[in-house]
């Protein structure tokens, strides 16, 4: 070890290592000198210094190390002499490792790496969980979360959030912000404190106390140009003033990326009597004790959720908790989804190795003469093979190095398209994914310089070049044939994937909605949850009034979010004066309308009427039902009149069902079609609805006269998603766009790489064969008999990979079909897209080679 | 002029060492000498193997190197032994007439 530090201090020092010894040597001639009394002869005896200090120095050496190093530079001078190969080569390996390189960081910084809070292994989710055959989750209601902390044996603490949008007015105009809305303990279970300032006090979470916001740091560049005197600054959200006490670090994007700032919900005594479904709002979140496992934490809660059933039988029982891994909750939905991308980008990789192989194959042959020349001066084949593995080298450095930079400039990309894809903000090209780029260019160094290595330490150079270069028909071409082959094959298995994503995609686009998004704009006005139901009413009658008379306008309505474009989560409701079944209670997807929500669609009404608007905050709801429900729960009964009862318990309120509409897809493009009941009226519980306005004309064309006829009637609240629904919608389909964009684009790469393989490789044989052909037409063969026993050959490669890649994907497919969602179509279509487009490739690649076979002339051959 | 006989292989640390042992800090011209003149001119240590191997004692850290002048007011590059060469002079002597013990009982004559 100490000598290993003492070399390493040595390579440090090394010039004055060689002055010193120079010194020491001139000195020891000196002595030597004055002791016989002769200078020459001591010189003469000393011998020459120069070889002496070289001899002495090395002892400092590493000599591997030197020797790679003597191996690179002679690579390195070797690629720089051969331009045009050499940068084919480069740029190839710069998209293998470029590409593969930006997927690894998307997967190393949202799969692999912990979430960004100390001790984050400890960070669990937990939701409520019905103990019926669906196991329907549901968030946590704040009273229970705060038993479950009282109770809890296996938690430090339990925390709860809920995310708002909300309106800050402090500025010039209305700002949209997104808030979370957190219960005590909150940034406790994160464990990460502010960069500076200070997180809630106790006082400040609770009931009463002073009003204090936490903001992100994306919001305090933004609104504050980074300032610290942005502390104690009010910030007015909802016509509240809040103190700014705290800046988090940007990497804290919980409980939602894009979040801009953190309040305390302070849930009054009412809220924390609450114990029903209303009340179930906050995303939960618990930090385990250390050293709990995640079994001794669920078997904690589940014995405390069932004490609590005792107490509150009306609420609590028949309900249980699910923990899960806080990661697994954040990130879980895109796993498939990266590790389909990440197999796609690795087999680009193994294409461009593979090209990169035939390119130096190719190149080896014109580079005969040199290493016949190196290997009669006396090169081993190991050195042969060594000085090509170096160049291999050299390769792969300069390619990384490309492939780094063309990773810097794509996951810049990426986080600007995906901003809402979890832990975008943490996904940079850091140290691990540099390790992760230069592992993978030596990688593929070796892998692509084993074709030519192997070709070298097989045969005896010499001959086999002198053949090909004097001879009359060219052989030894396996190696090349097979790397496109296996080329071929493997872009084929991408386009067949390219082709499943878009076809799945098209399908998902073209699903019958149920309903018509054309000419309608959607939009949210910020609005708090505290505002009283009858003020609620009355604001939202105003807007729908003042948007209606808008020109155009056909029709105004509000929905608790825009259909189509979220879940909905099922409520347990019966019918009155219908039996249910043993096995349990009936549960169906509740959405809350306003009367002229089905109008502004174009759903269609079959049967009854839509629902009376009343402005009386206490006059129930009215029920419009889908033919869905209709035939599952009352199938050749009347529904009009008909009462649904919501909630388990025997008083909970009924609604009268007064119409039946047709089936929409309220959950969007990629859910099937469910029972709905629309609770229709007033949203009086939801202030911040979204607003639905059909128009003659074009929806975005309405999107400012809305905005400015709101602002006149609101000016202190915040116009934001306006959009038309038809964008919203799309959106929702932003996933799946995005891995189709990609795989399509690693595919096109591939095929685009492969069919240079087989140009290369075929003009390289025509090149070989130009005498054997000239002779051949000499002797009387046309032209276009050669010409198509080229096309013969470079068609049987292209099949036969094609084929073989065919067979691949057909396997491959199932596997994709089962792992990732959305992925309906293992049709024949996809591979017939496939199929063609990569003929069509493959018959550009070869037109070239058989033109040359064509257009030898076998005058020049003869004379040559 | 006497018959003048190359250091055995192996055996140039030791000499070294226990040269260094007995003479304190030292030069290399010195060491060459000393060697020289106690062996009655019989071991001639060549510069050629003298410097590699004192480079190669100072990695391994069995002597230290400091720049002195000697009385004839040179600046020559001294080499002092260090605990760690001490414990390998051991080592190398106990090895070498081991190794002597085992050479000298084959080439006896029987």
């Amino acid at each position: 070890m100490t000598e290993l530090w003492r070399k390493l201090a040595g390579f440090v020092r090394r010039g004055t290592i060689e002055a010193e010894l120079q010194e020491e040597i001139r000195t020891h001639i000196a002595m030597k000198a004055d002791a016989i009394g002769d200078e020459h002869a001591a010189r003469r005896q000393v011998g020459n210094v120069t070889w002496l200090v070289e001899q002495s120095r090395e002892a400092w050496g590493w000599p591997r190390l030197e020797a790679v190093a003597r191996d690179l530079r002679h690579g390195f001078r070797s690629v720089a002499k051969r331009t045009g190969v050499s940068t084919a080569i480069i740029a190839t390996l710069a998209i293998g490792i470029g590409a593969t390189s930006t997927i690894f960081s998307i997967v190393s910084a949202v799969l692999l790496r912990p979430l960004p809070y100390p001790d984050a292994q400890r960070l669990v989710s937990l939701h409520e969980t019905r103990l019926s055959a669906d196991r329907l989750m549901s968030r946590v209601a704040p009273a229970r979360l705060e038993d479950w902390q009282g109770l809890t044996r296996t938690f430090d603490w339990l925390a709860g959030s809920n995310v708002e949008t909300f309106a800050e007015t402090t500025g010039i105009v209305p700002e949209q912000v997104r808030v979370a809305s957190v219960s005590p303990r909150f940034f406790a279970v994160l464990g990460t404190p502010p960069m500076f300032g200070r997180a809630f006090t106790t006082q400040e979470e609770h009931f009463g106390g002073a009003k204090a916001v936490v903001i992100s740091e994306r919001l305090w560049r933004r609104r504050f140009d980074g300032d610290r005197s942005a502390l104690g600054r009010t910030l007015r959200l909802e016509a509240k003033s809040y103190i700014i006490v705290g800046v988090m670090p940007q990497r804290v994007e919980y409980p939602s990326p894009l979040i801009d700032a953190w309040i305390a919900t302070q849930a009054d005594e009412d809220l924390m009597r609450d114990r029903g479904a209303s009340a179930r709002f906050y995303e939960a979140v618990g930090r385990l004790r250390s050293g709990v496992t995640l079994e001794r934490a669920q078997s904690d809660l589940d014995a405390i959720q069932r004490a609590l059933g005792d107490t509150y039988p009306k609420t609590d029982a028949g309900w249980t908790v699910t923990v899960a891994p806080l990661k697994e909750e954040l990130v879980g939905k895109v796993r498939p989804t990266l590790w389909l991308l990440f197999g796609s980008v690795t087999l680009l990789l193994v294409i461009a190795c593979a090209n990169v192989g035939c390119l130096l194959l190719a190149q080896l042959s014109t580079r005969g003469v040199e290493l016949a020349t190196r290997g009669a001066l006396g090169a081993s084949r190991a050195a042969l093979a060594r000085q090509l593995f170096a160049e291999g080298q050299a390769y792969a450095v300069l390619g990384g190095g490309l492939g780094i930079a063309i990773a810097y400039a794509s996951v810049g990309f990426i986080r600007q398209q995906l901003p809402e894809f979890p832990r975008m903000s943490e996904t940079t090209v850091d140290v691990t994914v540099l390790a992760f780029a230069a592992g993978v260019s030596l990688a593929a160094a070796i892998v692509f310089s084993l074709a030519p290595m192997l070709h070298v330490v097989r045969r005896d150079i010499a001959p086999s070049i002198l053949r090909s270069s004097r001879g009359v028909v060219g052989g030894g071409q396996r190696l090349p044939r097979v790397l496109v082959f296996a080329q071929i094959a493997l872009a084929t298995v991408l386009l067949v994937g390219a082709g499943i994503f878009l076809r799945s995609l098209a399908a998902l686009q073209e699903t019958p909605l149920g309903f018509d998004p054309d000419h309608v704009l959607t939009l949210r006005i910020s609005a708090s949850f505290d505002e009283h139901p009858e003020a609620v009413i009355q604001r939202h009658q105003r807007t729908m009034d003042v948007l209606s008379s808008l020109p155009g306008v056909r029709a105004v309505a509000m929905s608790r979010g825009a259909p189509g474009t979220m879940s909905v989560v099922p409520m347990e409701f019966r019918v009155a004066g219908e039996a249910v079944d043993q096995t349990g209670a009936h549960f169906v997807r509740r959405r809350m309308v306003t009367a002229r929500y089905f109008q502004s669609l174009s759903i269609p009404l079959l049967a009854g009427d839509t629902c009376r608007m009343s402005s009386d905050p206490q006059e129930e709801y009215q029920a419009v039902v889908n033919k869905a429900f209709v035939d599952r729960y009352l199938v050749g009964r009347d529904p009009i009149g008909r009462e649904i009862i919501f909630g388990p318990q025997e008083s909970s309120a009924s609604i009268k069902i007064v119409g039946v509409v047709g089936n929409a897809r309220e959950e969007g493009y990629t859910q099937p079609i469910e029972p709905i009941v629309y609770a229709c009226g007033f949203l009086r519980w939801f202030p911040d609805s979204d607003v639905l306005i059909r128009t003659d004309g074009q929806a975005a064309m309405l999107a400012r006269a809305a905005r400015d006829a709101i602002h006149a009637i609101e000016p202190g609240r915040a116009v934001y998603s306006a959009q038309p629904l038809t964008d919203a919608l799309s959106a929702t389909l932003s996933q799946h766009r995005f891995r189709t964009l990609l795989v399509s684009a690693f595919s096109a790469l591939a095929l685009t790489l492969a069919t240079i393989g087989l140009y290369g490789v075929m003009i390289y044989s025509v090149s070989l064969r130009t005498r054997e052909f000239g002779i051949r037409m000499a002797l009387g063969s046309s032209p276009s008999t050669i010409a198509i026993e080229i096309l013969r050959s470079a068609g049987t490669l292209a099949v036969a990979g094609g084929a073989a890649g065919l067979v691949l994907a057909v396997l491959l497919s199932r596997v994709l079909a089962a792992v990732v969602t959305g992925v309906r179509y293992v049709d024949t279509t996809a591979y017939l897209l496939a199929t063609g487009v990569l003929f069509g490739a493959a018959l550009i690649g070869c037109l070239g080679p058989s033109w040359r076979a064509f257009s030898v002339d076998p005058m020049d051959v003869l004379r040559e | 002029m006497k018959e003048r006989t190359d250091v055995p292989p192996g055996t140039l640390y030791m000499l070294i060492l226990r040269t260094l042992a007995r003479l304190g800090p030292m030069h290399g011209y010195g060491i060459a000498q000393y060697i020289q003149q106690t062996t009655g001119d019989v071991l001639q240590v060549e510069e050629g193997t003298l410097y590699p191997a004192l480079q190669r004692m100072l990695i391994k850290g069995w002597v230290k190197a400091a720049w002195r002048k000697t009385e004839h007011n040179r600046r020559a590059r001294y080499y002092t032994l260090t605990p760690a060469g001490r414990e390998q002079l051991a080592i190398e002597i106990r090895q070498f007439e081991r190794a002597m013990a085992a050479i000298r009982r084959v080439i006896q004559p029987a």
